[in-house]
């Protein structure tokens, strides 16, 4: 049996919230918002500590990286071909090897000048055997 | 309507950019860095034949000194697959140790620490690593291939400034196997060692481009054989010691020889730095002549290398006739049919040389 409406029991219903509140509350948590800034997604990411730590913690990470993999070879000229006499000049230790040594030599006029200028200055040798 | 573009959102997405691309970078020098090195690590199964047994009754002495050795090519007139026959590998070995060239393969590092390994052998055989040495064991099967090239599958010729290998790393191994050959028990194991650096030297020898490669190639044999020698003779095998002696005994020939066709071409004496750094060539005719015929009979293509580059000084700084000859000689062997050959000579018309370049050439006789 459906039961009347209770008059009483009305008059007990709680009070209902002023109807500009919902809008006042809205503008004044927009005005917050504007004055912090307005923090969208980028500015959040732009303002996060963490985030700006991880970046350059990663930045230097690939930079170093890239150091010990930029040292891989060392940097320095590369071994060229040249005469093998200019690379037996190199006087190091694979020098020896491949230093076979000039068989015949022809000397130019201005060489044998030098030597016989040498002959003629140079006092003579004194021998052990002076019979 | 149009937006303004955000400041923070353009420098966000550049800080991620840079992240994206450096790590881009490093993952593609990674990869890099790994395909040059990792798949060379282990090469395809070969195999090495052991050699022939010889006997003393089929063994000649070559005679370097005879009239007819004069045609003979700078090669070992002895078979030395009598003492060590190449292996069958079909990778290239010159690909493995081109990543330890000095100061640009990609391994060059390692082959510095290899360097910083090695201390002095006993008796005469220089510096050495020891037998265990993880590279030395890297490098073992690298030396039972077949074949050795490095012109052009590794380097490019590039005139003078063709890039060559790091011959003292493989000089290093070289003694290093002959050392642990000679002072291991077993004499078969011990063999064994010096015919893989036996091996060494016939593959640098092989290409037939460098003339160092090919002293080099020289100097692995004769420690090799020498290591062959000394087991030979503690075991009492006298075959394989005569063998082992007369394999030495044609080495100071081809040095000799390879010496007198180096000299024959060599300017040093004729050419002449002046107080303002440049050069003076007083080279007389007959040089010139002795250099023309020398190429005449060349067989070898090794020389032909020292020819071009004599050939470039020469085109440069001759006299009007020297360097029209030169120049001839330099646009026949442009148009040979070896490419070597071809594209070096190629290279000396099309590039005489600096001064700096003829100081580098000529360092020694010429500051006086």
């Amino acid at each position: 049996m459906k039961q009347p409406p209770d008059s009483v029991s009305d008059g007990l219903a709680p009070p209902v919230p002023p109807s500009a509140l919902r809008d006042r509350t809205l503008q004044a948590a927009r005005a917050a918002m504007t004055e912090n800034g307005g923090d969208d997604i980028w500015s959040r990411l732009w303002k996060s500590r963490p985030i700006r730590l991880a970046w350059a913690a990663s930045v230097a990470v690939l930079l170093f990286g890239h150091m010990v993999i930029g040292t891989g070879a060392p940097s320095g000229p590369p071994d060229t071909l040249r005469p093998v006499m200019a690379a037996a000049g190199l006087r190091d230790e694979l020098a020896k090897v491949i230093d076979v040594e000039r068989v015949t030599i022809e000397l130019p006029a201005w060489e044998i000048r030098v030597s016989r200028d040498r002959v003629e200055t140079e006092p003579p040798t004194t021998n052990e055997d002076q019979s | 309507m149009k937006t303004a573009p955000n400041p923070v959102r353009t420098i966000i997405t550049a800080a991620v950019t840079i992240v994206l691309v450096l790590g881009g970078l490093l993952g593609a020098r990674l990869a890099v860095r790994w395909w040059q090195t990792s798949r060379l690590v282990v090469p395809p199964h070969h195999r090495v034949e052991t050699p022939r047994a010889s006997t003393a009754s089929e063994l000649e002495v070559p005679c370097w000194s005879c009239p007819s050795a004069k045609t003979w090519p700078v090669r070992f007139q002895t078979d030395l697959d009598l003492i060590a026959p190449l292996g069958d590998g079909t990778s290239n070995a010159a690909e493995f140790f081109a990543l330890f060239e000095k100061n640009r393969g990609p391994r060059a590092h390692d082959a510095e620490d290899l360097m910083s390994r090695r201390f002095e052998a006993e008796g005469d055989l220089g510096q050495i690593v020891a037998g265990d040495d993880e590279l030395l064991l890297e490098a073992e099967p690298w030396v039972d291939q077949a074949t050795m090239s490095f012109y052009p599958e590794v380097y490019r010729m590039e005139g003078a400034e063709t890039r060559i290998t790091n011959l003292l790393f493989m000089l290093t191994m070289a003694r290093s196997w002959t050392a642990r050959g000679v002072d291991v028990e077993d004499p078969d194991l011990g063999l064994e060692d010096c015919r893989r650096t036996i091996r060494l030297g016939r593959l640098l020898r092989q290409e037939d481009v460098v003339i160092i490669n090919d002293l080099v190639g020289l100097a692995c044999i004769h420690i090799g054989t020498r290591g062959v020698y000394r087991i030979a003779q503690r075991e009492g095998d006298t075959e394989l010691a005569l063998l082992a002696s007369i394999i030495l005994g044609e080495l100071a020939p081809q040095r000799m020889v390879t010496a007198t066709k180096i000299s024959a071409v060599d300017l040093a004496p004729y050419l002449r730095r002046e107080p303002s750094g440049t050069f003076r060539l007083d080279m007389p005719n007959r040089h010139l002549d002795a250099i023309m015929e020398m190429v005449e009979g060349l067989t070898e293509r090794r020389f032909f290398g020292e020819v071009i580059l004599t050939g470039s000084a020469i085109a440069q700084l001759g006299t009007p006739d020297q360097q029209r000859r030169v120049r001839g000689l330099l646009e026949e062997l442009a148009a040979d049919d070896d490419p070597i050959v071809a594209d070096f000579a190629q290279w000396a018309l099309d590039n005489p040389p600096t001064d700096e370049q003829l100081a580098e050439f000529y360092p020694h006789p010429m500051e006086r």
